[in-house]
């Protein structure tokens, strides 16, 4: 094992034990520090660090995240392995209170494809035992063969069940994705390094609660509104969802939502926002408990700004990096909202 | 108080048109970038990068005195530098003033 010293913005130092080529953040994450990330795969740069003693190996010298790395011995944790010898990192930032579970890496396998659209899917990893996770986290799945790890949100009321619900979506550079839509790796064997992600329902939640999604980032969102009916959350605080589709005919999980509706009593209202085109009466019809509308998702959350603002709620925020912009800016400048109140997650 | 001597000052032109609310990002003589913001109390002066991540502020928003990241939406009062919100560090100002009809910038030396 290689000692590797961790030292914060503020000063505080700490060290934990990275295996030679594992990642920097995993071993950190795993050893239970308050590291820094957000995407934890390359692609956002906040788990930049710098190295001030020692070593380390590129795990990918491409990585967009990279573009934060412009002063010598700049690395991006996530994407770098201990090469030998001891190591020291210096943080820009402060270690990070940890309230989430503890990070680790289980082996699983892959199962229950099943295909939605043409670019939506769902399938599980059933594991060799259960982890702790919270509604809203994700996870990295590695496959053998394919190169690197690749973050997906889980989907279901974690449970004490040793199985977890993704949801994919296929786009991008990703190899992983494509290999699953071809049920090509039905049964194969992965690793699962998780749980991850701070933009989470926690048990010490006991306020309403806006959630926003575009595309895919309604995975997260499906755990979190499964896991406040199980837990009654919406009999004190009724919440709502506003989920951005481009089109009726690429919608998914639509019947998912009505029953989270409908077993919710209605406390729980769903709005569907379609940006390219205005719902069809026929369609509307088929989902008698939602709501749609026409536009982007920060739009219709701009028309009933003046209820967050008096409500103070939770805000959730997931999906592509031009859609959580533009809702976090909107939800920040217009309606004053501290982005301490909002949990977010870009989808890269 | 601090002494005007303190200061190396350099000229701060192409800020005259500049709006309550806007912002516009300046490279001195020096070479240093820096971000130039009008608000309701007047001209403010901060380093041009997120002392976060590095990300450019001017891509950021300006609303009232307080400037926010678009990155990790790190937010300051612009004219004191504090850090608002989730923000854990300050945000470096500088000194303006204008004489004979012309802004100046002063860099502590």
């Amino acid at each position: 094992m290689i000692e590797v010293t961790v030292e914060d913005r503020a000063g505080g130092r700490t060290r934990f034990a990275a295996r030679p080529g594992e990642r920097l953040l995993h071993a950190g994450l795993a050893a239970g520090l308050g590291l820094p990330y957000e995407c934890a795969t390359g692609t956002c740069g906040s788990c930049r660090a710098t190295v001030t003693e020692g070593d380390v190996g590129s795990l990918w010298a491409d990585a967009p995240g990279r573009r934060v790395c412009r002063r010598p011995g700049e690395i991006l944790m996530c994407q770098s392995a201990a090469a030998g010898g001891a190591l020291s990192l210096k943080l820009p930032t402060a270690f990070r209170d940890r309230r989430e579970p503890e990070c680790r890496s289980l082996s699983g396998r892959l199962s229950s494809f099943r295909r939605f659209t043409a670019e939506i899917g769902t399938f599980s990893v059933e594991l060799d035992e259960p982890v702790e996770h919270l509604p809203g986290q994700f996870a990295l799945i590695s496959a053998p063969g394919v190169e690197g790890p690749r973050a997906y949100s889980m989907t279901g009321n974690p449970s004490t069940e040793p199985r977890l619900d993704f949801l994919a979506r296929l786009s991008g550079p990703g190899k992983l994705t494509p290999r699953l839509f071809s049920n090509a790796l039905e049964g194969r064997e992965v690793e699962v390094f998780g749980p991850l992600g701070r933009a989470a329902l926690r048990p010490e939640d006991d306020r309403p609660f806006v959630a926003i999604a575009g595309g895919s980032g309604v995975a997260g969102m499906l755990s979190i509104v499964e896991a406040a009916l199980a837990r009654g959350h919406f009999d004190r605080h009724p919440s709502r969802l506003v989920f951005g589709l481009r089109s009726m005919e690429g919608s998914y999980l639509l019947d998912r939502l009505s029953e989270f509706v409908r077993l919710s009593g209605g406390l729980f209202r769903t709005t569907v926002a379609f940006s390219d085109e205005a719902p069809d009466p026929e369609f509307e019809a088929i989902f008698p408990d939602l709501e749609f509308t026409t536009g982007y998702v920060h739009d219709v959350v701009r028309s009933g700004l003046s209820s967050i603002s008096a409500d103070r709620p939770i805000c959730f925020v997931a999906g592509p990096p031009p859609m959580v912009d533009a809702t976090m800016r909107m939800l920040v400048v217009e309606g004053k909202v501290s982005p301490a109140e909002i949990r977010f997650d870009r989808f890269g | 108080m601090t002494a005007s001597d303190d200061f190396a000052w350099e000229p701060l032109d192409d800020v005259d048109d500049l709006e309550v609310g806007d912002r516009r990002e300046l490279s001195l003589a020096s070479g240093k970038l820096v971000l130039v913001m009008r608000t309701e109390t007047g001209l403010h002066a901060s380093c041009a990068d997120c002392p976060h991540q590095d990300t450019p502020l001017a891509e950021g928003m300006l609303d009232g005195s307080v400037l926010t990241c678009p990155l990790h939406f790190w937010q300051w009062d612009v004219t004191t530098g504090e850090p608002l919100g989730v923000a854990e560090l300050p945000l470096e100002i500088f000194e303006l003033k204008q004489e004979d009809g012309r802004w100046w910038i002063g860099m502590r030396r």
